[in-house]
């Protein structure tokens, strides 16, 4: 890793520059790595790991908020989601090998009674293979899928990060649900 | 599955949910056309369409990482059963509890932290918490009663319960009286001010935090974000604490994540007695959006509480009983600035303590004068500029008092260095006033006479200049006078629009615009807005040298314009306002490119900049901006390819404009803008007509135009601009009358336009356009007496002509237009001649103007008019010669 002021390397960012992303890359996966590191090494964790309030915090640590406007910022979310969702499932897997002592998938009921009431569980590897499915099929609804789901951006964020209107990001998402629900249902 | 599967299946799943559950089968069954299997796989994906509480709807995280244990009621924790639940929050639950070891019966409130928590943060903010209420026993501070640890090593605090409603429930509920509510509220101050005496901010004072008993005492809840006060401000503040805020209740240093004081709780107070008071809060804030909150809270300006004493069922008011209404004449003064006073911007012209607070209302309540007094020069001229509103001199009076005032701040500035800081701050209030002026005067100029306009102008220059040679170094006050200057040039030269006529004077303003734009823009290269920023001002100024005549330096600027945009462009493709400079760059080039040489480039340009917005009409097809450009851009491709001869699609460009420019127009016909607008299109349609042999149409369009554009100058009959347009429309009824051998109405109509240009032209001897125009009705009104036979007359007439363009051509050696007409009198003049017999005289004439087409014609080739007058005067020629 290198020395460049990382509001440097954004700027270049928007410009497209292959370079730029390369670079930014290892620099926010090591900051959020090290934000989300104890919760890894934990079997149990907190609510508030929340990606978003990670990202934002990795945001905040390496750049400060006023120096680089939003493209700049829709640039890192859309990185750092990418990279929660290695971290999430890198995380999903070491707990179930801790767990479980080996490869049974994780079916983590969802007992936090006050915010999700009875909601049904969610097999977060599984999710993570559909989605890999649907990138093949259709890249631009995956890419959806990783910022919303993963990366916990709002639909706003996202329309944002993905230079696509708010209501396009809903319509896909609610056909990219479908298919993730089928693929899930038949896996 | 396959892409090409998806690629079926995915846009009737998308037209399946967009149309909801009603008429689904019958809609499927027809979009997937009989093909069995498709409908199959299909309605397998929508069955598994979730109503509510669909899994994925909740973010992977909250899978992973989700508390094991939940406490439930009848569960013991330490000496107290849990009776029931009361609230969660991110950190932990609080339960209503009974003590139950025997000692007695108490009822308390139970704040146990979740399970599963391990962050140090929050273990340290939740022991903060149980710190912070041990020290603050108060009445009206729910207190500590215990503190502990559960079993499994949680830790818990036990608090007083407060069996009581938020304070603005409480109030509407009982139908307090204005006098009950501030006595209210001063019990409130008092429970803050303890907790400040005791160094401590509570940072979330809110209705919700604070509530009253049956019997009417208030209490203060939650001091989960409290902080104690460091001894030293240097603290920082951890990051992800910086930002747990209540929107609407927050302060402006608050939102921005600054260090916070008791200023702080200063202000959510004066949020909360304004609710109070007026029954809403001072502003909507849209939980939504952090940036639109920051915005708000830090720019808005509150009304006072007395003036939004009107409710709507929709306003978010807490109290919408009508009783409140009662109020409003007393809260009017005293209350209103005492309300404002806890609500400034800056934390330092906030009350100073809450005891200070506190004690204006206590004075308010015996009638003694308060210590609150309005923002006053501030305020007194914001009511003023209300007050005369309509009477424009009121608001060039606080203009011209206004920029005294800034001078006399620059100079107090300079020199009191001892009190530099202080002179800042005054400078910065009145550069923000100063800003906000300029911009609103624009607007109320529209209303107000020329003279007064003038004098405005030149106090504004004056001032402008001196602040200029004190704002070196400081970009935003740069940027605010390079925005000063380029509205006075404006306001100096808009010949098109209302206008003072002098072109000179605003290529000084822009130029100086232009200077301080590309200071800024080189400062930070990647700096977009100041791109799109030095972009305009490049088009400005290049504006501006096209009405005064230099078409070769307008074009440079232009094009310099261009080369911004498009560098712009390549840091930001996206940017909606980055496309449309570039739309508008490559447009108003296509403009300067069209002055001086090939139709085809220009048409390339134009086209350029139409395809660019032509897409963001698309992206945002109600946007009137962008629609009217898209209007503006068909004729302006109209008039090229009418130059080029294709009239029939140079109709049809036209007519798309005029479409626009109606549609508009039915929506507001009063609007002044929209039937300019309108005219200019009728007239461009009629123009079109006329080119292409159909004069019927043609003088049915033109008389449109004129009938239109004769409504909106007798509304303002001192403006030039519209005179001009208004010539304009004679000039072309004219032409048409001329080609229809309507000889006598074409004289009459030359003749009105001749007299309006000059009128133009004589306020502003700098106005070249207005002055190239008589001189082209001139000679059109020549061509008109020659073919009516009145030869000598049209010769006269000729001469004039000549005399003005050869001055005009020298002056302008770029300009083609000019060119032409010089060569289009010596042709009529040929013909004259000709028809006297004076066979010399007419070979001469032709003769001269031959190698002008000749160099017009090679510069533009595919120009139909250029073709057209080579071919006469070689005609003419050859037939002098050969006789």
């Amino acid at each position: 890793m290198n020395d460049r002021p990382i509001t440097e390397i954004l700027a270049e960012l928007r410009s497209e520059s292959r370079e730029g992303f390369d670079e930014l890359l290892p620099m926010v996966y090591a900051e959020l790595r090290r934000l989300a590191g104890h919760h890894l090494s934990h079997e149990r964790a907190e609510h508030t790991l929340q990606p978003t309030a990670l990202v934002h915090e990795a945001y905040i640590r390496l750049i400060g908020q006023n120096s680089v406007d939003w493209q700049g910022r829709a640039h890192f979310f859309g990185i750092a989601s990418r990279l929660m969702r290695e971290i999430l499932i890198e995380y999903a897997r070491t707990r179930n090998r801790l767990k479980r002592g080996g490869e049974f998938k994780t079916q983590i009921a969802l007992d936090d009674a006050v915010s999700f009431g009875d909601q049904q569980p969610l097999d977060v590897i599984a999710v993570n293979e559909a989605l890999t499915k649907l990138e093949q099929l259709d890249p631009q609804q995956a890419r959806v899928v990783e910022l919303k789901f993963f990366g916990g951006l709002g639909v706003d964020e996202i329309a944002e990060v993905m230079k696509i209107s708010p209501a396009t990001i809903k319509r896909e998402w609610s056909i990219a649900k479908l298919f993730l629900y089928k693929t899930l249902k038949e896996s | 599955m396959d892409q090409e599967r998806w690629k079926k299946i995915k846009p009737i799943l998308d037209d399946a949910l967009a149309a909801g559950t009603a008429g689904r089968t019958a809609f499927l069954v027809k979009a997937c056309g009989g093909d069995e299997g498709l409908l199959g796989e299909v309605l397998e994906f929508l069955e598994l369409e979730h109503s509510e509480a669909d899994p994925l709807d909740q973010p992977a995280h909250s899978y992973l990482f989700s508390a094991n244990g939940k406490t439930s009621p009848g569960d013991l924790i330490d000496k107290y059963k849990i009776i029931s639940e009361l609230g969660t929050g991110g950190m932990g639950s609080v339960y209503f509890a009974e003590r139950v070891d025997g000692a007695y019966t108490q009822k308390i409130a139970l704040k146990v932290i979740k399970e599963g928590i391990t962050s140090s943060e929050i273990l340290a903010r939740f022991i903060n918490e149980r710190q912070i209420l041990a020290t603050l026993q108060h009445d009206h501070i729910a207190h500590l009663i215990d503190g502990g640890t559960t079993n499994d090593g949680r830790p818990f605090i036990a608090m007083e319960y407060v069996e009581g409603t938020p304070v603005t429930d409480f109030i509407s509920e009982n139908n307090l009286g204005l006098n009950d509510r501030l006595e209210l509220f001063t019990e409130i101050c008092s429970a803050v001010s303890f907790a400040h005496k005791n160094l401590i901010i509570h940072r979330d004072l809110k209705p919700s935090n604070i509530l009253v008993t049956k019997k009417g005492v208030p209490k203060l809840l939650d001091f989960g974000i409290a902080k104690l006060l460091p001894a030293e401000s240097s603290e920082i503040v951890p990051a992800t604490q910086r930002f747990i805020f209540t929107p609407e209740y927050a302060s402006p240093e608050q939102v921005r994540g600054e260090t916070l004081t008791t200023a702080t709780d200063i202000y959510s107070l004066g949020v909360i007695l304004y609710e109070l008071l007026a029954g809403r809060r001072p502003y909507p804030t849209d939980g939504s959006n952090i940036s639109q909150i920051i915005h708000v809270v830090c720019e808005s300006e509150p009304a006072p509480p007395s003036r939004t004493l009107v409710y709507t069922a929709s306003d978010g008011c807490v109290d919408a009983k009508p009783k409140t209404l009662d109020f409003a004449p007393q809260l009017r003064g005293d209350l209103d600035n005492i309300v404002l006073k806890a609500l400034r911007k800056e934390p330092e012209r906030r009350y100073s303590s809450v005891d200070q607070f506190s004690e204006d209302i206590r004075r308010y309540l015996d009638g003694q004068p308060v210590i609150a007094s309005a923002d006053t020069w501030r305020y007194r001229t914001a009511k003023f500029i209300r007050r005369h509103r309509v009477a424009a001199a009121g608001a060039i009076l606080v203009f011209i008092s206004l920029l005294i005032g800034l001078g006399a701040t620059v100079y107090q500035a300079r020199i009191a260095r001892a009190e530099r800081a202080k002179a800042e701050k005054r400078f910065n209030d009145v550069r923000q006033l100063a800003n906000s002026f300029v911009f609103e005067i624009n607007d109320e100029i529209d209303k107000s006479p020329i003279k007064a306009r003038a004098l405005l102008v030149h106090r504004a220059i004056e001032y402008l200049d001196s602040l200029s040679a004190e704002s070196s170094g400081d970009d935003s006050l740069t940027a605010e006078l390079a925005a000063a200057y380029e509205k006075i040039g404006d306001v100096q030269a808009e010949i098109f629009n209302a206008s003072l006529g002098n072109a000179g004077g605003a290529l000084e303003s822009h130029n100086k615009a232009l200077g301080l734009r590309t200071q800024l823009f080189e400062k930070s290269p990647n700096d977009v807005q100041r791109g799109i920023d030095l972009a305009k001002s490049y088009q400005k100024v290049g504006n501006i040298l096209t009405v005064t005549g230099d078409i070769k330096s307008a074009e440079e600027n232009y094009r310099d314009a261009v080369a911004i945009s498009e560098k712009v462009a390549s840091l930001d493709p996206a940017d909606v306002n980055v496309r449309k400079q570039l739309s508008n760059s490559y447009i108003t080039l296509g403009q300067a490119i069209l002055r001086s040489g090939s139709l085809s480039e220009s048409l390339k340009n134009y086209s350029k900049g139409f395809e660019i917005n032509r897409k963001l009409v698309l992206d945002d097809p109600t946007n009137s901006e962008l629609v009217r450009r898209q209007a503006v851009t068909y004729s302006y491709i109209g008039y090229v390819r009418m130059l080029m001869g294709n009239y029939e699609q140079a109709v049809g460009d036209f007519e798309n404009a005029l479409d626009i420019e109606r549609s508009n127009l039915e929506i507001d016909p009063a609007n002044l803008r929209f039937r300019r607008n309108a005219s200019v299109a009728y007239l461009w349609v009629g123009i079109g007509y006329r080119e292409a042999g159909r004069l019927t149409e043609s003088l049915a369009n033109i008389k449109k135009s004129l009938v239109l554009e004769q409504t909106i100058l007798d509304s303002d009959k001192q403006n030039y601009g519209e005179q001009n347009s208004m010539a304009d429309c004679w000039a072309e009824l004219a032409m048409t009358s001329s080609k229809s051998s309507n000889y006598a109405e074409a004289i009459h109509a030359f003749q009105t336009a001749i007299g309006q240009y000059s009128a133009v032209a004589a306020n502003d001897q700098n106005n070249l356009s207005a002055l190239a125009q008589i001189q082209l009705a001139r000679r059109m009104l020549a061509d008109t007496l020659g073919k009516q036979g009145q030869n000598r007359e049209a010769l006269k007439k000729y001469e004039e002509s000549l005399a003005v363009l050869t001055d005009l051509a020298t002056r302008d050696p770029g300009n083609l237009e000019w060119k032409y007409e010089l060569a289009e009198c010596r042709v009529g003049m040929g013909r004259a001649l000709r028809a006297l017999n004076d066979r010399a005289g007419a070979t001469e004439n032709y003769r001269t103007a031959l190698p002008i087409f000749e160099s017009l014609s090679e510069v533009s080739p595919e120009n139909v008019k250029y073709r057209n007058g080579l071919n006469e005067i070689r005609d003419n020629l050859a037939a002098l010669t050969s006789a």
